[in-house]
This record gives structure tokens, C-alpha cells and sequence, in this order.
């Protein structure tokens, strides 16, 4: 242990230690200062490394814990002036085993660590090693409470999917702006996956301006606004149609499919405006047809569809680049939900055939596509992705505030978890279900978990881990702006 | 039954009552006496006790802890002292510990001793031992200027037994001596002031003083001798904690009164004082005893240091009066049955025999932490 700072002291309690659990007594005061929550420390019993977290700390000092002392004081001498309460000032730490290593290998825990044993603050290539963390993987911060950096490897956090959770102003688009610059800066060497962000609020803006920082000069981020958006409807079958509405009968859908591949026979451009007219010269029950044209004159008057794509997916998407779809503009979620159906299904179709590159898709506001409870013309695409993608390198980023809305077929295949701060009881108690690793204790520290914090779970690490998201290379060029100053420049356009 | 049992403790409280009444009236008239004579070494029954000291001065107290138990065929117990040592009183009290915070309690191994009251005496003498040994190696390794012991300031004659028929005790008697007498010798090099600090005392040293000397007092004018014939009916059976709580307030002490020192001690240079001192309105008062070098000069400023101390650290608001320095050495030096547990376990597993057949003949458990 030469060179480890030593912390304290293993002690029995009723409920520990177990292999589990340990607690330990830590009673310097360097020591003190040096212990958190989230520590990684080790013990030793034999040959076994063990190694855990500190899961909570609780201060005490019998001086302050006597009522009868503290009544006292305050009818006699203060308590410093007549006890030496310094002394007894210590903490307890209550530590989480997350495995040991024995003989070289690591594995699950079996053995309770001895009262009296020492436990000092991990090695940090022993904890490098435990925590599963790549050389070359994104970094994304560093892991909390040690100087080890948080590169987490491509493959084990994107490949099955990842989710980042956390309330409104927790620093979801932060992390996810710190994982885009990773995955833009990765060398060719290194294999860079193409990369689709739906934005639905604008948050993503800056990302535009990224190749004016030297670590990205190469870098291409193509911003996709509302007017320059267009997808064509050549590529959309009945079934989309029938996504996009809901309520369409079999018979409507059955008929929009006959008059859709009779047009596509035609090798001619397919508009919204043909498959109209072509609906409107077929023979067929007029109740259908009305329906049908009631249908396509709603999507016709959205405006979203023509006989091309912008952009184009099977061109546009390539390795090394951004696709920003900015929908801030749209105030219709209706739309929104169509436009990420749209370029979703596509991607997975290309994907599917390798036409296209690899590809990371994120989704802020993700519980609005695919929520839980409602009926969403995008769900359906991105269950199919979360479940299949992972076969056909196709990934998920599944943003939301509010996890407990969001599908839990989705969230339940995204099999790494960056959980940044919660507060409502239902996300903290349903992320409790839906997170691999995370026990009672870990879920109560997300609600102290500042901006720029988060906790890493699932697939991506061997063990959960809190880390702190690194800083972004490239700032927002606007600041969140304050209601007071916003409203100052109103006051001052009133006088 | 009860209503006996009430009558005859409402006689005692009505006797009480009549003793303190005259006590009051006693006092009143001695008072007013310029010099009580020898073996009182004030002038007057009554002072005010200090309130104030120097932060920079080192005050320790000392405390010891025992824990036994009589096994199937031995006898086994575990005891240490810890002396704490104040600094900063009265305004930020810091603390060291001799030997350490927390130590390694002794184990005490012997074939089974004849009687459960022998082992009670050699369980007396070791922690005995272990406190004078703290205190002696508090004086060598601080810069203390008053200890304090919990109990008396050293061991009575009673407390070595004349007709011990045990080696084992005979040869723990000779070791508590020889330590005691080193510790005296090391407290008179070092200017070090020793202090009992007796609580429940229930010696008469002070009211079999003023019996002593009121024959003398009652030949000055003014004395009603009717009054004062009564003493030997009110003083004579009394307490000295008893006396002292009826005449002092809040804050007050008794005179130092010279004590004879106990027989088994061989040196004639010793001086042996004691005062009862009131701070806690809501305690009896304590019972300080002092042992110093036969008139040497640093005596009357660490009976001062004492005094202060005392005052300060045992204004604490909580009924129990004793000194916070005494309370701290107890907390350090507590050993529970968990301690004595642990070492029968390992001797059960080294021997290859029960916990339960170990303790199995002589089953009985004593914590003698407080004696």
C-alpha cells in the first residue's frame, strides 16, 4: 500500500461488514478532508483486493450528540471550553463493495473484509482497470473523487444504445455536446460513426461553429433548418401514412398502398399532389376516398414533403459529420414526430443495406417521440432501432427530462445510462427500475448531483461510476439568458 | 409496611433539618472568629472559589478501567488507564492522551484465585497500578502542572490488606507502593501537584476537624455555651459532604484542612490536604485532595490551578459533578464485556474449547470499570 493514502478503519457493526457492505471509521482529519461520497477505496483480505465506494458519510462527536451537553452549555461553559470536542470528531463511512481482484483476475465479491482492516484510497490503474475505462475511448469528463479521466469506449457506451436523463437545466445538451466534439474529434484511424442530432428546441446551434476551433477545422456540421428541411414522399409506404394518422382505417390504408405502387410503377416523381390526384380519379368506396383526401390534403398543407430530400440521407450522412436537424422552428409536434420518423426509418433502411455508414442518432426531448403512453408516429421507428440497431450499428442517444414518460421498450434497450440530476420522485424511483446497478443509496445522490454531474451506469462501465462532464470545447454563443435581464430590455423598450 | 418505612424516614429528614438549622447558626458565629486554628490551614471556614486560569496551562486527569471475569479454572481480566491532558480551559479546550487515545487494554492471567474477593482486591490493585503508571508517565513525557485523579488522591492503608495470604496480592500490594512512591517522587521533581477528586465522598475528615478545635473556640467571648454543647450531637456522626453543601453556595469551597497521611506511606515529606468544593448547585459537593512536598513554594499556585480548573471544567450544566478532564480520561479508558469476548474467543479457539465451557463453573460477570 506504499504511497496510497490510508483513510481508516474497518469496524463491525450490526449490519457489516458483509461482502457487500463495510463501514469504517475515519478519524485524521487529512483523511476526513480527503473522503467523499463516491470515493473508490480498497481493502485487503489475504491475497483479495477489495474494492468499493463510499456510499454515504455520516459525521459524528459524542460531545454533540448528548443532549444533556448541549443543555448544559447553555446554562454553563460553551461545549469547546470545557470539552476537547475536536477529538472526537469523526466520520463513518458506509462503503459499497463492487468486486475484488484476486490472483490477478476481478470478480464478484464473496468475502466479508476483516474489523480492523486498513482501507485506503484506490490505485488508480487498479481503478482504471475495475471501472472498465478505454485508453482511447470518448472522454467525457473525469471519474468523480480521483484524478482518473473518463474515457469510456465507443463500443460499450453507443452500440446498444445510450440514454441521458436528467431534469430540465441538469446539463443533458451539455453532455451531449461533450459526447458529439468526442465522437468528432476521433481520428479516422479510430473509426468515426456519422452523426444525426434531432434538436428540437435549437439548444444544438453552436455546434455549427465548431470547425472554428482548431480541433475540428476538418470537421463538417451541416445545420438543417425548417425551411431548407424536405423529405419526399417516394420513399414513404401505406404504413407511414398510416403512422402519420392514426385513425386510418384498413381499407383507407389498403387503398393508399394500391394507388402509391401504382404511381411508383410510373418511375415518375411522387408528390403529395399526385398520390391527391390519383386518389381522387380512383375508383373506390367514396367514404374511403374522402377520408384518404382528407388525409393527404392535411399533409399536403404541412408543408413537409415534396419529390426530394433535404438532406439527403444516403449522401449527406458520412463519417466524421453532423447533421443537425434544427426543429425549433416547428411548433407542432404532429410534424416533428413525422420528421423523425422519416429520416429514422430511412437511416435504418440504409443502414440495414450498408449503403450508408455507421450511425449515432440523438434525440433530445426523446420522450416526446416515443412516450409511454400515447400514440406517436415515431415510437414504432425507434423501438425497432433500439431493439435491431445494434446489429446493424445503428444507434440511439435517447435524451429526456422525463424518463418516467418515455417508453419503457426504448429506455429498457439503451443499455448505458448517463443519469445528471433528478428531483421528481417518480423519474428517481422509475430510474431505480430501469438502471442496472443503481441501489437506493445511489439513487438519493442524484438529487445532489450539481450541473455538470452525472452518473454513468449500464454497459458502458463495469461499475456505476459519478462522473464530471468535462468542459465543452465549444461554448454556447448564447448564455441561458435570465428572466430579469430579458425583462429589462422590455422595460426600457416601454419607456 | 410503607407507612413505617415513611415514618422513619420523615424523623431522618426532621433530624436532618435540625442539624442543618444549628450547622447555619454555627457558622454564623465561627465566622466571625479572625483564625481557625490548626489543623484547619485558612483563616476562615468559607472562600470563593477561582474562576479563571491561564489557557496555557497543562491540567490532566486520570481515570482507569477494568474489566474481569472468573473462567473455569482462571481468572482473566483487562484494564488500562488514560490520562487526558487539557490545555487551552476555559476557552478552547485541546486534549492530548498518554499513552495514546485509545490503548491496548492489559490482560491480567492467573489459575483461579481462592475467593471471588480476592480477585476483587487484585482487580483494585492493577487498575490502581495502571493509573499511578499513566500519571507518572503523564508528568515525565508533558509539561502538566495539577493532575487529577478520579478517587482519592492516593490508596489508604485499607486498601492493602494485613493478612493476605495470596502471593499473587501481596506481590500486586508491593508493585501499587513502589509505583506510587516513584510517582510522588517524579510530582515532587517536576513541581507536579496531585489531585483526588472524590465524588459521594463519605469521609467526616473535615467535621471531626472543627470538633477538634471548637473546645478552643468556645472559651472567646460571645459563644453561647448552651448552643455550642450541642456540637458533639450535630457534628459528631456528620458528613463532610452533608456540612459542606449546608454552608456553602454556589461556587464556594471549605478551608484546607491537613490530613494525616496513611500508614504504609514511609516519607516525612509529604503534606496531605483536602477541601469539599460546591460548584454544581444541583450536586453534593466534591471532595478535593491535594498531595504535595511538606512546604514547598509552588503548593499555593497549583491549589489555585486546581481550584480554577475544577470550577471551570465541571460548570458543565449537566447534574453530575465532576470535572469534563475526569470524564474525558473515563471515555477513553471504558472497556465493555465486547473487549473480554474477544479475548475468550481466541483463547476458545486456541484451546479447541467452547466459549461456554470456559465460563462454565464459576458463572459470573463483573465490570469493574467504576471502582
Amino acid at each position: 500500500m506504499a504511497g496510497i493514502p490510508g483513510l481508516g478503519t474497518v469496524v463491525a457493526t450490526q449490519e457489516s461488514p458483509t461482502p457487500l457492505i463495510f463501514h469504517f471509521v475515519i478519524s485524521e482529519e487529512s483523511a476526513r478532508v480527503t473522503a467523499e461520497t463516491g470515493t473508490f477505496v480498497q481493502a485487503t483480505i489475504d491475497d483479495e483486493l477489495v474494492l468499493g465506494v463510499i456510499q454515504s458519510l455520516r459525521r459524528s462527536n459524542r460531545y454533540y450528540s448528548s443532549p444533556d451537553i448541549i443543555h448544559g452549555s447553555s446554562q454553563g461553559s460553551s461545549v469547546p471550553s470545557i470539552y476537547p470536542a475536536d477529538r472526537w470528531d469523526y466520520l463513518i463511512a458506509k462503503v459499497r463493495v463492487l468486486g475484488s481482484f484476486r490472483n490477478k483476475l476481478q470478480q464478484r465479491s464473496t468475502r466479508p473484509v476483516l474489523p480492523g482492516s486498513q482501507v485506503f484510497l484506490v490505485d488508480t490503474a487498479i481503478l482504471e482497470k475495475f471501472l472498465g475505462l478505454s485508453k482511447i475511448g470518448l472522454s467525457i469528463g473525469q471519474v468523480r473523487q480521483s484524478p482518473i479521466e473518463a474515457s469510456v469506449d465507443l463500443d460499450r457506451l453507443l452500440k446498444k444504445h445510450l440514454a441521458i436523463l436528467s431534469i430540465s437545466g441538469g446539463g443533458k445538451s451539455y453532455a451531449t455536446s461533450v459526447i458529439i466534439e468526442e465522437l468528432l474529434r476521433r481520428h479516422p484511424s479510430q473509426g468515426r460513426p456519422a452523426l444525426i442530432l434531432f434538436d428540437v428546441h435549437g439548444e444544438y446551434r453552436h455546434l455549427s461553429s465548431l470547425n472554428k476551433h482548431p480541433d475540428f477545422r476538418e470537421i463538417d456540421v451541416q445545420r438543417i433548418s425548417a425551411q431548407q428541411l424536405a423529405m419526399s414522399v417516394s420513399y414513404l409506404k401505406a404504413g407511414d401514412f398510416s403512422r402519420f394518422f392514426p385513425s386510418m382505417s384498413y381499407a383507407q390504408q389498403r387503398e393508399l398502398s394500391v394507388v402509391l405502387s401504382q404511381l411508383q410503377n410510373q418511375n415518375k416523381g411522387l408528390t403529395v399532389e399526385s398520390i391527391i390526384d390519383a386518389v381522387y380519379n380512383r375508383e373506390m368506396n367514396q367514404l374511403v376516398k374522402d377520408a384518404l383526401l382528407g388525409w393527404l390534403g392535411q399533409l399536403r398543407s404541412s408543408y413537409l414533403f415534396g419529390n426530394a430530400e433535404f438532406p439527403s440521407v444516403s449522401e449527406d450522412l458520412e463519417p466524421g459529420k453532423l447533421i443537425i436537424i434544427d426543429m425549433s422552428e416547428f411548433t407542432s409536434l404532429w410534424k416533428k414526430r413525422i420528421i423523425l420518423h422519416y429520416f429514422l426509418s430511412r437511416i435504418f433502411e440504409l443502414r440495414r443495406i450498408k449503403e450508408i455508414p455507421p450511425v449515432v442518432s440523438f434525440i433530445e426531448e426523446a420522450h416526446q417521440f416515443a412516450p409511454e403512453q400515447e400514440t406517436s408516429s415515431a415510437k414504432s421507428i425507434i423501438h425497432t432501432i433500439a431493439r435491431e440497431g445494434r446489429k446493424f450499428l445503428c444507434s440511439l442517444v435517447l435524451i429526456s427530462q422525463r424518463p418516467v414518460n418515455l417508453s419503457t421498450t426504448a429506455l429498457s434497450q439503451c443499455n448505458s445510462h448517463l443519469i445528471l440530476r433528478i428531483l421528481n420522485p417518480h423519474d428517481l424511483t422509475y430510474i431505480g427500475k430501469t438502471s442496472e446497478g443503481i441501489n437506493s443509496d445511489t439513487l438519493g445522490m442524484l438529487t445532489s448531483l450539481g450541473v455538470g454531474e452525472g452518473l454513468l451506469v449500464g454497459e458502458a462501465v463495469n461499475y456505476p461510476v459519478f462522473i464530471q462532464i468535462r468542459r465543452k470545447l465549444v461554448n454556447a454563443e448564447f448564455d441561458e439568458v435570465s428572466l430579469g435581464s430579458e425583462s429589462r430590455k422590455y422595460e426600457k423598450l416601454v419607456q | 409496611m410503607f407507612e413505617a418505612l415513611g415514618n422513619a424516614i420523615r424523623q431522618e429528614q426532621e433530624k436532618l433539618k435540625r442539624i442543618q438549622s444549628w450547622i447555619r447558626e454555627f457558622y454564623k458565629l465561627i465566622e466571625k472568629k479572625d483564625l481557625l486554628p490548626q489543623p484547619f490551614t485558612e483563616g476562615h471556614l468559607v472562600h470563593e472559589i477561582p474562576t479563571t486560569m491561564s489557557d496555557i496551562t497543562h491540567v490532566a486527569g486520570i481515570d482507569g478501567g477494568i474489566v474481569s471475569e472468573a473462567m473455569t479454572g482462571f481468572d482473566l481480566a483487562l484494564y488500562r488507564a488514560v490520562s487526558a491532558v487539557f490545555t487551552g480551559i476555559g476557552k478552547e479546550v485541546k486534549a492530548e492522551y498518554i499513552p495514546h487515545f485509545d490503548p491496548e487494554p492489559q490482560i491480567f492471567f492467573s489459575p483461579s484465585l481462592p475467593s471471588r474477593q480476592e480477585f476483587n482486591r487484585i482487580c483494585t490493585l492493577m487498575r490502581l497500578y495502571a493509573e499511578y503508571e499513566v500519571a507518572k508517565l503523564t508528568i515525565e513525557r508533558s509539561k502538566v502542572a495539577v493532575i487529577f485523579i478520579d478517587g482519592k488522591v492516593s490508596p489508604l492503608s485499607s486498601d492493602f490488606s494485613k493478612e493476605s495470604q495470596s502471593r499473587l496480592i501481596i506481590q500486586a500490594e508491593r508493585d501499587v507502593k513502589r509505583i506510587y512512591n516513584e510517582l510522588i517522587q517524579v510530582a515532587f521533581d517536576k513541581k507536579v501537584l496531585l489531585c483526588g477528586v472524590v465524588k459521594d465522598s463519605r469521609s467526616r475528615e473535615v467535621t471531626k476537624a472543627l470538633g477538634s478545635v471548637i473546645p478552643n473556640l468556645t472559651k472567646s467571648e460571645g459563644w453561647d455555651l448552651e448552643f455550642m454543647k450541642m456540637w458533639p450531637y450535630h457534628l459528631g456522626d456528620l458528613q463532610d459532604a452533608v456540612f459542606a453543601d449546608t454552608i456553602l453556595q454556589q461556587g464556594q469551597r471549605t478551608s484546607w484542612v491537613e490530613l494525616s497521611k496513611p500508614s504504609w506511606m514511609e516519607r516525612d515529606d509529604i503534606f496531605l490536604q483536602t477541601t469539599l468544593i460546591k460548584i454544581l448547585s444541583s450536586d453534593e459537593p466534591l471532595r478535593l485532595e491535594v498531595l504535595s512536598e511538606t512546604d514547598a513554594d509552588y503548593v499555593d499556585g497549583s491549589k489555585r490551578i486546581a481550584l480554577a480548573a475544577l470550577n471551570i471544567l465541571t460548570n458543565h450544566g449537566m447534574p453530575l459533578a465532576l470535572p469534563t478532564v475526569i470524564l474525558e480520561a473515563d471515555e477513553r479508558t471504558k472497556l465493555s464485556s465486547a473487549h473480554l469476548d474477544e479475548i475468550i474467543d481466541q483463547i476458545s479457539l486456541t484451546l479447541g474449547i467452547p466459549r461456554e465451557q470456559l465460563r462454565k463453573r464459576r458463572h459470573f460477570h463483573s465490570s469493574l470499570s467504576n471502582l
